[in-house]
């Protein structure tokens, strides 16, 4: 629910426009996820509703995948996101991470669309590469900026990432501050997605599973 | 605890118990850090166990799919190989049916117009005459019957005897048949070589041989030119070198076929002689590839020259079996008729069963005859025609230019040729016109007649 100037109501957004000639904006994302094993065939789905890998059921493969944790579906489902590739696309596709499953139609819903005809890889990590990738993205953040140290930073960081990091997740926030300084102040929050270029050549696209940092500056 | 932490205790501090208070929080710190480590790596090989059998299967799926689609390739591919075979011996049964169709045309127009003659014979007395068309027609049945064996032979595959052979008579059998073959759009010349001796090959084969070579500089003149046919005597004290082989020492024979047609590039030079090589739309490729097959069998070489545009010319080098008894491809048994010659005659007859018959009564006897079957065509044959043209057969009465005309004109190109007409008629305008010094042969006549009449014509000062 976002409201502005009046009650938070639902189906809204709220833009944020800063501006200003000392103003230094830098930002960053990145996850850190590895795609593994062979590439699928997305056969069957509608919009973010997914259910057939190659003709199998994608739930089938999740639950194979999952072992025990597959009775913590959705949650242990965002141990492993997919990496997307669209059919004639090559270069780097983006990250969906499941959001619900739905044991009567044996679907998956994810934080963003799915389209048949598209090609799927799980994608895995562990501690250490999540880490790494938010450092990735606190550099990139960075290195975008001009002049001057970050003196705010949003770290917005998937929800995702949280249950594979679980009691260490502080180390997520604490390797970004390594990188931006102790001058910056952090702020931000989990979320179910983020929107930003993966560099800044990118455009903007909607991902999963990232640590997802703006950087603002004034110099 | 994890074990690795509580080994590390027991070594450190003697245990989980002898480890500080104000530390405890970090060892609890560190031993969830191995937990969650250990739970990571756990997920992760069974995650690689499991991505390990599907590509296992889907490695054993594609292994499958391959085996089959190879599988289906084979069969596929021997379908197409006896698709294959079957078409090529469908065309060259059809070659086969198409040569013998000519053959046999020949041989049924002779029969027909000697038996015709026959029964036109007045005086059932004239039995030299009845007996001359009878012991024709017997040849011409012979002829037939020697191309029925030669089919059946062909279709069993028999291998064929070699015999010793007569080449130019060989070849001028052969010649004969060609000439329906070429169009009339093709000037045919032939030279022959004397004192040539004897070759030994099978008949058959070798009219097989040139019927190919023929038959394919036919298909290079696609806007007429001139074939020509001849045969030479070759004697060569030592080796010849030649692009792909060499000539041994020896007598030869050779054997040439040559025409001004597209001619070849080198890159279809390399490949003629290959088995289902080919360069026509509708061709097998076996043709040249037989030439090469048989002139191997019987112990000769062929060489080919030919450039782009400039023709091409194929010799055949057939060794010389010196002056042994030869025998032609003529049946033996019949007495030939007498009056021969190796001129060359023009004919020109618009019906084209007495066209046929004069024709195959002059090449028997060893004329060289170049058939027209109008004014305009004998005209267009003599101003194509390089070399002598001897004479000209001319009929009276034709369609189409008159005869008069046509042979004034074939003079003009030809000054040397002498004139002989023929007619069926006996008194008709046309006739008139012919001068006293005119020839003239009436029909019906008899080979033998005609014969007499073009040596008489010939020797005539």
């Amino acid at each position: 629910l976002v409201g502005l100037d009046g009650d938070p109501q639902s189906r809204q957004l709220v833009a944020i426009g800063l501006y200003g000639a000392r103003l230094r904006i830098g930002t960053g994302s990145l996850g850190g996820w590895d795609p593994f094993g062979p590439e699928r065939l997305i056969t069957r789905s509608t919009g973010n509703v997914l259910y057939e890998f190659d003709g199998h059921s994608a739930l089938g493969l999740y639950k194979r995948y999952l072992g025990d944790r597959a009775a913590d579906l959705p949650a242990s489902g965002l141990l492993f996101p997919l990496s997307l590739r669209e059919p004639a696309g090559a270069g780097q596709g983006v990250v969906r991470s499941i959001v619900s499953v739905c044991e009567d139609d044996q679907s998956l819903t994810f934080g963003g669309d799915v389209p048949e005809g598209s090609y799927a890889r799980l994608m895995k990590a562990n501690f250490d590469r999540l880490i790494d990738g938010a450092h990735g993205a606190a550099e990139e953040s960075s290195e975008g900026r001009r002049a001057g140290e970050p003196e705010l930073a949003i770290l917005i960081s998937c929800v995702g990432r949280k249950l594979v990091l679980r009691r260490r997740v502080e180390e997520e926030v604490e390797s970004v501050r390594d990188v931006l300084g102790s001058q910056a102040v952090l702020s931000g929050f989990y979320s179910y997605g983020e929107i930003a270029p993966f560099t800044s050549v990118d455009r903007c696209e909607f991902h999963n599973q990232t640590m997802t940092i703006t950087t603002l500056s004034e110099r | 605890m994890h074990k690795v932490l509580q080994r590390q205790l027991r070594r450190f501090f003697g245990g989980a118990g002898g480890v500080a208070a104000e530390i405890r929080e970090f060892v609890d710190d560190v031993d969830a850090a191995y937990e969650q480590s250990d739970e990571d790596r756990r997920l992760l090989e069974r995650s690689l166990e499991l991505t390990s059998e599907e590509l296992l299967a889907v490695n054993e799926q594609l292994r499958r799919d391959i085996a089959e689609r190879t599988q289906v390739s084979l069969v596929e591919r021997t379908r197409l190989e006896e698709q294959l075979r079957q078409s090529q011996k469908m065309e060259a049964i059809g070659r086969l049916a198409g040569g013998v169709a000519h053959d046999f045309n020949n041989v049924l127009t002779a029969i027909i117009g000697y038996a015709e003659i026959a029964l036109k014979e007045p005086q059932a007395s004239e039995l030299d005459t009845i007996r001359t068309c009878l012991v024709e027609i017997m040849r011409g049945a012979d002829r037939a019957a020697s191309l029925t064996r030669q089919l059946l032979a062909f279709s069993r595959r028999q291998m064929l005897q070699p015999q010793f052979l007569d080449p130019n008579a060989a070849v001028r059998e052969t010649v004969a048949i060609l000439r329906r073959l070429i169009g009339e759009d093709i000037c045919l010349e032939t030279a022959f070589g004397e004192r040539l001796g004897t070759v030994r090959a099978d008949p058959g084969q070798l009219q097989q041989v040139l019927l190919n070579l023929v038959v394919n500089a036919r298909d290079a003149m696609p806007r007429g030119g001139t074939l020509a046919i001849s045969t030479a005597l070759l004697h060569l004290e030592r080796p010849q070198e030649h692009d792909l082989f060499t000539l041994p020492a020896g007598s030869y024979v050779t054997l040439a076929v040559a025409d001004t047609g597209i001619g070849m590039s080198p890159a279809t030079l390399a490949h003629i002689f290959e088995p289902f090589f080919t360069t026509k739309e509708h061709g097998t490729g076996l043709g040249l590839a037989t030439v090469y097959g048989v002139v191997k069998q019987t112990g000769g070489f062929v060489r080919v020259e030919s450039r782009p545009n400039e023709g091409s010319r194929f010799t055949i080098y057939l060794p010389r079996f010196g002056d042994a008894p030869a025998r032609t491809m003529r049946p033996s048994g019949h007495h030939p008729l007498p009056f021969q010659g190796t001129e060359t005659v023009l004919l020109v007859e618009d019906e084209q069963q007495v066209r046929e018959l004069v024709s195959t009564v002059l090449g028997g006897l060893g004329y060289q005859v170049i058939a027209a079957a109008s004014g305009d065509e004998a005209i267009a044959h003599a101003e194509r025609h390089a070399g002598e043209i001897h004479m000209l057969i001319s009929d009276v009465v034709m369609p189409g230019m008159n005869s008069f005309e046509a042979a004034e004109q074939v003079r003009r190109s030809h000054p040397e040729a002498r004139v002989l007409f023929i007619s069926g008629y006996t008194t008709t305008d046309a006739l008139h016109a012919l001068g006293d010094g005119q020839a003239l042969l009436r029909k019906p006549f008899t080979p033998e007649e005609l014969a007499r009449r073009v040596r008489e014509v010939l020797a005539a000062q």
